[in-house]
Order: C-alpha cells, then structure tokens, then sequence
C-alpha cells in the first residue's frame, strides 16, 4: 500500500511539474538565447539579462 | 520670393574621388559659399537651389571611407549628420568602385535619416565592364538609387526630384541594416537597456547605433556618452561586452563589425551587378566561385549535408553504445537494490529505461550541432541560403526566408522568431508556416532509434533523406500558399556573404555546448515528467482480464517440465513466451492501451499500431518523448529485464517493417512541432486563425504523405 502511496505521489508531482514547465515554455518561448538578428526589442532579452546577473 | 519657399537641408557625402564635388556643383552652379565648420579650419561649401517650391541648402560634406572617427574630416561628415541632421542626405557612391563605396552607405543606413544614393560615374562603371542593376540594387538597400554621371551633368534633374519627392513623402523607409549577428545583438540588446535609462542626454542619436559604436571602441562617442547619468556602467557594460566578444572571435569587436558589413555589401553586389570581366579575386570569391556556382552550388551543399548526417551517425555510434551500455548496467542495478513490485517498474521501466532511451542520443546531438556551428562559423551557411535563394526565388520567397529555415533545423522556436527579420508580412507568414518542416534537433534522436533499428548500414543516407523530403515539403508548401491564400510576389532583401574565417574553438564549443545543455536539461525536465506519466499510463489499471488463464498455463508447462516432457531450455522458452504476451495484454489494457486503441483506427492505413500511436501524442509535448515512451513501451511490455537494446526490440518486432518505420519516420518529420513552438508560433503571428491552419495544414500534410509511402510501399511489394 505505501508502495502505491508513494508512485501516485511521484507521478502526481510529475505531472503538475510537467503542465507547469510546458506551460512556462511555451510562455517564454524556450529560451536558450536571442536568435540571430532579432533587434534590441528581443524577446529573449529579460533572460538573458537575467542569466547574466 | 525666396521666403515663400519651403526650406530643405541636403548634405552631400561620399568617398574622396567619388565625384562629390563635381555632382555638388552640378546641383548649385555657382550659387556657393565657402566657410569653415566650427572650430575647425576644414572648409565648409554650402550651395542653394530653387527647385519645384524649395529652396535647398546644400552641404558639401568632406570626403571619406567610413564615419568611424578616424579622421578629422570622418568626424565632421559624421557630427554633422548626427547634430545638424539635414533632412537628406546623399550618398556619392562611385559606381567603378561600388564595394569600397557601399561600406559609407552602411554606415549611413545606420543612422536613421533619409538618403539617396547617387550612383555616380556609371559611365566609368560600363566601361570597366560592370554592370549595376540600380533599381534592384535600391530594393535591396531600400535606399533610392539614382544613377548619374556628374562631369555630364547626367542624373542631376532626376537626383533632384527624388530629394523633392521624398521631401514631400514626409516619411522615408528604414533602410536595410547589416545584421552583426547573435553575440553581437545580444551586447547590443545589453547596452541599449542601459543607454535608455537616460534618454536626454542621447537624443540626437539611435540608441542602437550608439551601443555599437562604443562596441567597437569609439572614442569620440565615448566622450559623448561620458555625460550619460550612467555613464560607468555603461563603459563597464561595454568593456565587457568587447571582452566577451574578442573571447569568443579572437579579434578585435571593431575589425569584425567591418567584417559584417563589407559581408553585407558583398552579398548586396553579387545580387544587384555583374561583370562582364574578371575584375577581382581573392581568396573568398575563389571559394565562393565554387560554393554558389548555378549548378554546382546546389549538389556541394546537398553533399555537404549528407556528409553531416553520415557523420553524425559514424562517429556517433560508439559513444552511444557506451551510454548504452552504462544506463543498461543502470538500469539492472537499480533493479538489484530496489526491491520487486512497483516502485522498481517506476524507476526501471519509466525512469531509467524513458529518459535513458533519450540522453544515449547525447553524441549524436553534440555532432550534429558541431557541424551546423562549424558550417554557421565558417560563413558557408550564409552561402547555403545564397545558393537556396535562386531555388526560393523561383518558388515565390527569397533566400532570406531560408535563413529561418535553416535555424530550423536546429529549433523551431528560434526559427518562428527568427522570421522577424522578414518584414514583408506575407513572406513572414510563409516562412513560417513552411519552417515547420525543416527538421528540428528533439526529431534526430528518433530518426537514430528507427533508422538504427531497421537500416544500420545507410542510417546517415535514410536521415538525409528525411531531410530533404522536408525541403521538398517546404518548398511544395511555399507554392501552395502563395498560389492559394497569399498571392503576390516576394520583397527583395540582401543575402549577405561574410568573409569566410577560421572558426574559433572557443565559439564552436559554445555553440554545441549551448543546444546540447538544452537537450541534456529537456531529458531531465520535461522528458522525465512525461516518462513517468506515460508509465503510470502503461501501467495503471493493475487489473487485467488476461484472453487465457497464463497462470494455469504455466503451472501445466512446469508439471511437463516434471514429468520429463519438456527440458530446462525448452522450459525457459516457454515460461519467458507466456510471461512476453501476459506483459503485451496488460499493456494493450493500461490507460495508454486503450487510448492508443481508440485512435488506432485512424493511423491503421498508415501501418502504424495503437503503440506508435500514443508515441505521437507524447510527441506533441516535446519530440524526443517519442523515444522515451517507445523505451517505456519495451519497458514495461516486454518481461524480459536483460531484453535488448531499445533499437533491436524494434528491428525484431514483427509488428514494423523498414515500410512502416519510414511512413512513421515521415510523420514524425511533418506533424505539427511541439507545444512550445506552437506557443510562440501563435505569440509571432497573433492569430489564432494562422495556428490552427498550421496544426491542420501538418497534421494532413503528414498523414497523406505518410499514407502515400505506406499504401504506395505495398503497392510496389515494398513491405
């Protein structure tokens, strides 16, 4: 029994982890650095100004 | 009368010997006046003319190469433009000089005020055997181009009622401005936010041009910005961003802005002139003779391509076996310490084995984006899109469309951004709805797991061949839309060509470390939450009504076993038969199972089961979960825990054929991208209208083609 506990635990962490982080993805648009030639209104610009703190 | 006259500012500028004065005093006959600019003994010519209502002051401004402050007479040209700002300017290009000439106009462009080229000596230019297509040359710059011919006075009255027709315009399009590229934007990005914070102090100069310049270090503008409220952080900011950059090149930030620009010239002159006469060559345009040849251009870059994809599977193979063989050992001692019973299937079947099946794809990934960094740094994708442009052009879009493309085939999330630099909004729309089907990184890791399953020995040319079909797609798509729902031909655009360099280490390293820490952080993110979804999804429900009673069936074969019937070997055999199709029957019941079932109708006639099924739809959050659920499925279906690898459960499944796997492979390829670009797709276009004709525009496009292969493969015997 503590057995399933713990999985349906774990798989519902996972899955609300999952939404949200799909979610925040397709928000920030997966960010990884402003592509090439975006201009100053970049929308990558407040993360990588972020990472660069 | 004079009075009544509406007042315009013209300032003349242009390389020394490029017939400045000459067109100057073709413009104001003798209507001059000689003096100094201020506070320095550099003279300065002003002349007036009437002209259809105006009266136009012209400025003679000192002749020069660049507006780089190098010299006096570059710090006049540019002070002046910048503090006195004449309503125009034009540019005396001196047409038998045309590259040399451009490198002013870039500068120029830069600074945000209406110009006119006056593309002067054309005569000289004939004679010399080139010829300059001025009007697509002005489509290209987005500057009017004037042809004159000064000593003659030839293009004068045209040159002028251009300045009158702009004059009255009232406005005046940007001009085209050289792209300096992803670093280079970024320090920019950086810079501009800081110089905003203090807008007076700047307001006579773009913000952008600004950040570049203190970029390549200059010190007049560094005076200037001296009396910014945030000038230390702002030269703080710009030492770091040289140092970054210099780090990243191992040059000069300056020499290489230069670089970009005669790039950009370069790639705006092979568009808009042809010579009739070997004028010049060097080192570049010796490659590039060969590299953007008409006919050999195309079959160098497809071979180039396929050499990537080749190496990319070759040199990937023995890296991968080592993962492999680690997450195996991984897998088997997590089933060791982690005592039977479910907790163990979750860390085995849907941790180990999901995310696993993914991160062994590592070495492949990291080559892969080697090759396209070593391709991008080299300055041979710029080429690609060249050599592309003439294919583009012919299709309704332009090689710069391909640019997005190509970024593409790494992500499509910057690709759809990436579209930004198309400002034509129909041919941004295109681009992007045909970027979809260039082939995304997250798709290679399950090209390698089928293609290594069923075509070990060409894996690299079926890859290839994957690629090109999205090409082909790709261009098929352009043709359909601009015939069907955006109808009109395509801008023009310069296609730059960069000199060609040595890539550093430091920047190709930074370049795959960039896509491969993103692959590695998507397997333990994202993909680790799916995996284990999908295992719960193929696990649960518990309960299962089995078709035959296994139980009793394997008790009888142990009692044949007993009574001599059957020996140990053939036991095994048996025991391991009945456990695979117990294991296969409680998958087919779990949640997954019966989703898979319910859509299995639809997929059916492309050859695919409920299985490959649900593999698609986990594809949707993220493309490599494909591969992850496939590994669950063999996880948690097969009962074997020292089974094979993932790749060979699948070459021995009778249930795929090499038919099915490639229909399956063309699916994957042109069904819709993962929710993430999906997001910004809709963010970049702002209608939801565009987005759902892109979901349905793939999903079909992927389904006929999917169809074709598979139905069309049976036809011919194929499988």
């Amino acid at each position: 029994m503590l057995q399933y506990i713990i999985v349906f635990a774990i798989v519902g962490i996972a899955a609300i982890y999952t939404v949200v982080k799909l979610f925040k993805q397709a928000k920030n648009g997966n960010c990884s650095g402003c592509p090439q030639d975006r201009g100053t209104d970049c929308a990558c610009r407040e993360e990588l100004l972020r990472k660069n703190k | 009368m004079a009075t009544s006259l509406k007042q315009l500012s013209v300032a003349l500028t242009g390389n020394p010997n490029s017939g400045k004065t000459t067109i100057f005093n073709a413009l104001t006959g003798a209507n001059q006046h000689v003096g100094n600019f201020p506070g320095v003994t550099v003279e300065k010519k002003e002349g007036y003319l009437n002209h259809n209502g105006y009266r136009i002051k012209f400025v003679d401004l000192p002749g020069t190469y660049s507006l780089s402050a190098g010299s006096l007479d570059e710090l006049i040209a540019r002070n002046f433009i910048i503090e006195d700002r004449p309503d125009i300017v034009i540019d005396i290009v001196d047409a038998s000089n045309i590259e040399r000439n451009l490198y002013l106009t870039t500068q120029l462009s830069e600074l945000g005020l209406p110009i006119i080229i006056a593309l002067n000596m054309s005569d000289m230019a004939a004679k010399f055997g080139i010829n300059i297509d001025h009007k697509y040359l002005s489509a290209l710059l987005k500057i009017p181009v004037v042809p004159t011919v000064g000593n003659k006075e030839k293009g004068i009255d045209q040159l002028l009622n251009k300045i009158i027709e702009l004059a009255e315009s009232g406005s005046f399009e940007e001009p085209a401005n050289v792209k300096y590229g992803k670093e280079f934007q970024n320090e920019i990005c950086r810079l501009c936010d800081i110089l905003a914070k203090d807008k007076e102090t700047i307001a006579n100069y773009k913000t952008n041009w600004l950040a570049l310049k203190l970029l390549e270090d200059d010190q007049e503008i560094k005076k200037m910005v001296s009396k910014h409220k945030h000038a230390e952080q702002i030269f703080k900011q710009a030492e770091l961003g040289r140092a970054n950059l210099t780090k990243l090149y191992h040059e000069d930030p300056a020499a290489l802005i230069t670089d970009k620009r005669y790039g950009f010239i370069s790639g705006a002159c092979s568009e808009a002139t042809s010579m009739t006469v070997e004028r010049r060559h060097d080192i570049s345009d010796s490659i590039d003779y060969l590299l953007i040849h008409p006919y050999l251009g195309l079959p160098i870059f497809a071979g180039l391509m396929w050499l990537m994809f080749h190496l990319t599977f070759t040199l990937g193979e023995k890296p991968m076996g080592w993962i492999e063989a680690g997450i195996g050992v991984l897998g088997k001692l997590a089933a060791q310490i982690i005592p039977a019973g479910i907790i163990n299937s979750l860390v085995v079947d849907g941790v180990i084995h999901g995310v696993g099946g993914v991160i062994i794809f590592l070495p492949n990934i990291i080559i892969l984006f080697l090759a396209i960094a070593l391709l991008e740094d080299t300055g041979y994708m710029a080429r690609a899109a060249f050599v592309m442009d003439r294919i583009m052009h012919r299709i309704g879009l332009h090689g710069k469309s391909f640019i997005p493309m190509l970024i593409g085939f790494g992500c499509s999330v910057p690709a759809y951004m990436g579209s930004r630099i198309i400002d034509d909004k129909t041919d941004r729309l295109i681009t992007m709805h045909v970027t979809t089907f260039m082939s995304c990184g997250a798709r290679l890791p399950v090209y390698i797991l089928v293609c290594g399953a069923f075509w070990p020995k060409n894996a690299g040319t079926i890859v290839f061949s994957l690629y090109v079909l999205g090409v082909l797609i790709a261009i098929a798509t352009v043709k359909i839309l601009r015939n069907w729902r955006f109808r009109g031909m395509s801008s023009a655009f310069v296609m730059e060509l960069p000199p060609y360099r040595v890539p550093t280490f430091r920047s190709l390293l930074l370049h795959t470390w960039e896509r491969s820490w993103l692959y590695i952080r998507k397997a333990g993110t994202i993909i680790l939450g799916i995996s284990i979804i999908m295992w719960f999804l193929m696990t649960f429900p518990q309960t299962t009504t089995y078709s035959q009673d296994y139980n009793e069936l394997l008790s009888r074969a142990g009692q044949k076993e007993a009574a001599g019937g059957l020996d140990v070997i053939q036991l095994a055999e048996v025991t391991q038969n009945y456990e695979n199709i117990m294991a296969a029957e409680k998958l087919a019941n779990s949640f997954a199972g019966q989703m898979g079932k319910l859509i299995e109708p639809v997929i059916k006639p492309l050859g695919f089961d409920w299985r490959l099924g649900i593999a698609l739809i986990s594809g949707f959050a993220a493309k490599e979960t494909v591969v992850s659920t496939m590994a669950t499925v063999y996880g948690v279906g097969g009962a074997d825990e020292s089974s094979d690898s993932l790749r060979r459960s699948i070459a021995i499944d009778p249930a795929y054929s090499p038919l099915k796997a490639y229909a399956f492979l063309a699916f994957i390829l042109l069904y819709v991208p993962c929710m993430a670009a999906m997001a910004v797709f809709l963010r970049e276009t702002g209608s939801w209208k565009e987005l759902l004709f892109q979901l349905f525009y793939t999903s079909a496009m992927a389904y006929g083609i999917s169809l074709i292969i598979f139905q069309g493969g049976k036809l011919l015997g194929m499988g």
